[in-house]
């Protein structure tokens, strides 16, 4: 099946097949016999009737059944002579409608393919960075704040790490380093909560740290940080069973992306295009790109 | 991101360097360390904590191509993109261009409007249900032309929704009761369900009820505590007649029956009381003309513990009318007339529109009625309805996807009517909900938002904290451990003071750090409202910290932070400012007779409007009139104080 969803065009003629099955039921049911006789089968006023009740939450009395039927034979000459008026052509709303008929019916197919296990376990490996349990750290810090270190930061960090290292094991480190409300000890800190308090850098910094000694600087946005690593539990990228329903969400979701846009590609692909792009089109604004402000 | 803020740094530096406090600074490299300033507890620096160690970052209000107004206005992105976008992944925008947030939110509620769910889908497609009816097919002529006769057609659907004008017969297929709309519901309900991954990443499940009353605005969002299997159960509460009604008595009547049929929990949030004219928060009666009573009151501080005080459509914490001895009240406001602008505003409206009024008037309610009706926690959410919750000022999107990027957008009005004009420069770029939540899950999340230990931001995600009590003193604040001080000697932002020891006034423990990528802070405020002897309320903003050596006077400090702010090159620096800021404040004018709130705002320092942005990337002029500078803000939950009996 993974090869029919690779081919994009056979599934036009699937669903022409399809397409071509509603038809047929349809005219077996009524509609169009040939070019001078309309045929209401019974099925259609069936149809008709159901329709009617679920506007009006009521069955019609024979008398409405009859004025259905006029109605919908007054529509079938109408529709006919009006395509062969060509009406329809360049019709907004017909347009618009028949496109999303096609796309719904489309959308099915894709839809209907489900994913094999060797195709999730390929798309697990493809990404594992979506699926990886991010690293977790406990850890402990003390704070440097660069306005109560103007000229001499970095002099002070290092006497700083010197204080903690002469302490004590059991003893409280907390008084070195300068007051804060950022929290100094995290048991159990995954990475995107390390994140949240202290940016992007001092995160990345953690991974290299020496486990169970006061170390540093580390930089973070604010400062500089005095830093122990007490244990660190290194992010793993858990086997598919453990993360099956979001691999399968995201890879039918890839999947179908990718489906559609090939197969929409290749159905335009069938025709020659002659665009007769406007001269104002030739120099279009381009956005620069973002701008960084000087903290970010 | 990836460059940390090292230049930045070094220019704090050199710029602080006049005042630097050397008292300060001896706290650094001390030789031995002083005893804990928390007395009685050994160093034990893993000790289990019982509360949160952070807040977590969400968007409580964004719309779909679900809701009627955003298809209508040509957004294609449907459940699923709104989650993808919010826990971090690029996006096409409905415009055609890339989008991604700075940073993931940790958690997002999708709430489309209850009313004609999926209707658009239906007007854009020409379906013989829309076509059948003379306003459906004004409708699908306006989509057909696109541009602003769509948007045009947008708002006449707004117009005529709000004023009850739907054709009855149409709207059938869109709303309770039609197995279309029932299985409209799941579907939806079935694609957030996808993404909710609990510890990581929350898919909160609820909608927005839209109550309009002549254009006037009383929508409220509502949230379930609970998965599918409860939120299947029912389809969502509307408000046009025979089904839904425009009554929030209605609608907590609805919520009541939820919890019995479903044994689940819900709660409701009401938004843009700036655009109701005056009925949002009413004081003698509701916009019906009943008079409040005791119903009323309990109902309504039953199912809405929360407000959101700010988001695009304006900031709703207070008005510079109301307040006028407040001088950053002057803040992102829509105050031109009601939704549609179909009429415009008075100042006599404002006292039933704006959150801190609204906090006053539940005082007085109270001591009428024996409950505060407006005894609401605060949190900040977009309300965008492209399905991409933006809230910070260099990556707006807009509120609709008429207002994505581009080089026009800041040019064309948002709305013009004979009552007045909404320039689209006024979209306000905010705001976000920090939630004090213990787990990273629907129940977790939901939990704190009932007892109210959330607050607002307008974009920025700075840590803010307060604690209010009656033993804080100016001591703790050398505590290298606040959180844990303050939970201990008091309460957090959205609870009641304990009973009051001693003879002073409430002190609060109040502390707030930058958004790590973000701007230094300016000052903390503590904003109390009280009801006197003879019913009349009060209100007063007290400076109660500042960054630098500025004086504060009379819990007034005139100072102003200063501005960095470039607008050619649309940039800023943290060379003003502090990257942190806490105190402990002791109420001076206290008295232990009259009932009581204090909440914080913080404020940072000037930072660029999102127009400068666009000016600077597209190179096109800032129109004129447009504000080009705010300073972001956040609004906690008040703590209140209510004398014994």
């Amino acid at each position: 099946m993974k090869r029919l969803i690779r081919e994009p065009l056979l599934h036009f003629v699937v669903l022409g097949a399809a397409l071509f099955a509603i038809d047929a039921s349809l005219r077996e049911n009524s509609g169009p016999a040939g070019d001078d006789q309309i045929v209401v089968s019974r099925g259609r006023i069936a149809n008709l009737a159901a329709l009617f009740e679920k506007t009006w939450q009521r069955a019609p009395t024979s008398a409405e059944v009859r004025t259905l039927v006029d109605d919908f034979v007054l529509e079938e000459a109408l529709y006919r002579e009006g395509k062969a008026l060509g009406v329809d052509i360049d019709d907004t709303v017909i347009r618009r409608r028949v496109r999303q008929k096609m796309e719904f019916a489309l959308e099915d197919i894709i839809e209907h393919e489900a994913a094999t296990d060797p195709q999730l376990e390929e798309w697990l490996a493809e990404h594992p960075e979506r699926y990886t349990r991010p690293s977790r750290y406990r850890f402990r810090q003390l704070y440097l704040n660069p306005e109560r270190h103007v000229t001499t930061l970095a002099a002070d960090a290092e006497r700083a790490l010197a204080s903690v290292r002469a302490l004590d094991e059991d003893a409280d480190p907390r008084q070195i380093g300068d007051p804060s409300v950022m929290e100094h000890a995290f048991p159990d800190a995954s990475v995107a909560e390390v994140v949240s308090t202290f940016g992007e850098a001092f995160t990345e910094s953690l991974a290299d740290l020496p486990i169970g000694e006061w170390t540093g600087p580390v930089r973070s946005t604010f400062g500089l940080h005095i830093v122990r690593v007490d244990a660190r539990t290194p992010g793993t990228l858990p086997p598919l069973d453990d993360v099956r329903a979001s691999v399968e969400r995201d890879w039918s979701f890839a999947e179908r992306a990718a489906a559609s846009k090939r197969f929409y590609g290749d159905l335009v692909a069938r025709y020659r295009l002659v665009i007769e792009w406007p001269e104002n089109m030739q120099s279009q604004t381009e956005p620069k790109d973002a701008n960084e402000p000087s903290d970010r | 991101m990836k460059q940390p803020a090292k230049t930045v740094l070094v220019a704090a530096s050199v710029a602080l360097v006049a005042v630097s406090s050397a008292a300060l600074a001896q706290d650094a490299g001390t030789e031995k360390p002083k005893p804990d300033a928390y007395p009685g507890k050994a160093y034990s620096p893993y000790a289990k904590r019982s509360f949160p160690a952070r807040p977590l970052w969400g968007d409580s209000h964004l719309h779909t191509a679900l809701s009627m107004d955003a298809g209508l206005f040509g957004n294609r992105l449907g459940v699923e993109d709104a989650h993808r976008f919010a826990r971090g992944d690029e996006v096409m925008a409905s415009s055609g261009q890339p989008a991604k947030l700075s940073r993931p939110l940790d958690w997002v509620l999708v709430a489309d409007h209850s009313d004609g769910l999926g209707l658009v889908q239906d007007i854009a497609a020409g379906a013989p249900e829309v076509m059948r009816s003379e306003q459906g097919r004004r409708w699908v002529e306006g989509m057909r032309k696109g541009g602003q006769a769509g948007v045009a057609a947008a708002l006449d659907l707004i117009t005529t929704f709000s004023n009850a004008k739907m054709d009855p017969e149409m709207f059938a297929n869109y709303s309770p009761g039609s197995n279309k709309y029932k299985s409209i519901w799941q579907r939806a309900v079935d694609a957030a369900e996808k993404y909710n991954d609990p510890g990581h990443f929350t898919a909160l499940l609820g909608f927005e009820w839209t109550s309009l009353v002549k254009g006037a605005n009383m929508h409220r969002n509502v949230i379930f505590r609970d998965g599918p299997q409860q939120a299947k159960r029912i389809v969502p509460y509307t408000t046009q007649a025979p089904v839904g009604s425009p009554d929030p008595l209605d609608l907590y009547k609805w919520m009541e029956s939820y919890e019995a049929k479903t044994g689940g929990s819900t709660l409701a949030l009401a938004h843009n009381g700036n655009l109701s004219n005056g009925i949002m928060f009413p004081i003698d009666a509701q916009y019906s003309g009943r008079k409040l009573d005791k119903h009323y009151v309990e109902q309504r501080a039953k199912w809405e513990p929360l407000y959101e005080v700010t988001q695009i459509k304006g900031d709703g914490e207070a008005h510079q009318v109301l307040s006028p001895d407040d001088s950053f009240a002057d803040f992102e406001h829509w105050d031109v007339g009601n939704l549609d602008l179909s009429v415009a505003k008075t100042d006599d409206m404002l006292a039933g529109e704006y959150a801190r009024e609204a906090l006053k008037r539940g005082l007085a309610l109270e001591q009428r009625l024996g409950t505060n009706p407006y005894k609401f926690g605060m949190v900040g959410a977009t309300d965008s309805h492209t399905s991409l919750a933006t809230a910070q000022e260099d990556n707006f999107f807009g509120k609709h996807t008429g207002y994505e990027p581009s080089p026009e957008r800041m040019s064309h009005p948002f709305m013009k009517t004979d009552q007045g004009v909404l320039h689209s420069w006024q979209q306000s770029a905010s705001g976000l909900g920090g939630v004090w939540a213990h787990e990273n899950t629907r129940e977790s999340i939901f939990d704190a938002m009932a007892r109210k230990e959330v607050y607002a931001t307008t974009g920025s995600r700075m840590v803010v904290r307060v604690f209010g009590g009656w033993e804080f003193t100016d001591a703790d604040l050398s505590s290298r451990q606040l959180a844990f001080l303050g939970y201990a000697k008091g309460v957090p932002m959205g609870g009641d003071l304990r009973k009051r020891e001693g003879e002073s006034g409430p002190n609060f423990l109040v502390y707030a750090l930058r958004d790590p990528i973000g701007a230094n802070l300016d000052r903390i405020q503590i904003i109390k409202g009280w009801l006197d002897a003879d019913g009349k309320t009060h209100e007063r903003v007290y400076d109660v910290v500042v960054s630098g050596d500025r004086a504060i006077e009379d819990g007034r400090c005139a100072t102003p932070v200063g501005n960095t702010v470039d607008i050619a090159h649309a940039s800023w620096t943290n060379t003003i400012g502090a990257s942190e800021l806490a105190t402990v404040w002791t109420d001076p004018d206290f008295d232990a007779a009259q009932s009581a709130f204090y909440y914080v705002r913080v404020l940072e320092i000037p930072t660029p409007r999102w127009v400068v942005y666009d000016a600077y990337r597209f190179g096109v002029e800032i129109p004129e009139g447009a504000r080009t500078i705010l300073q972001e803000r956040a609004y906690t939950s008040p703590i209140w104080y209510t004398p014994a009996k």
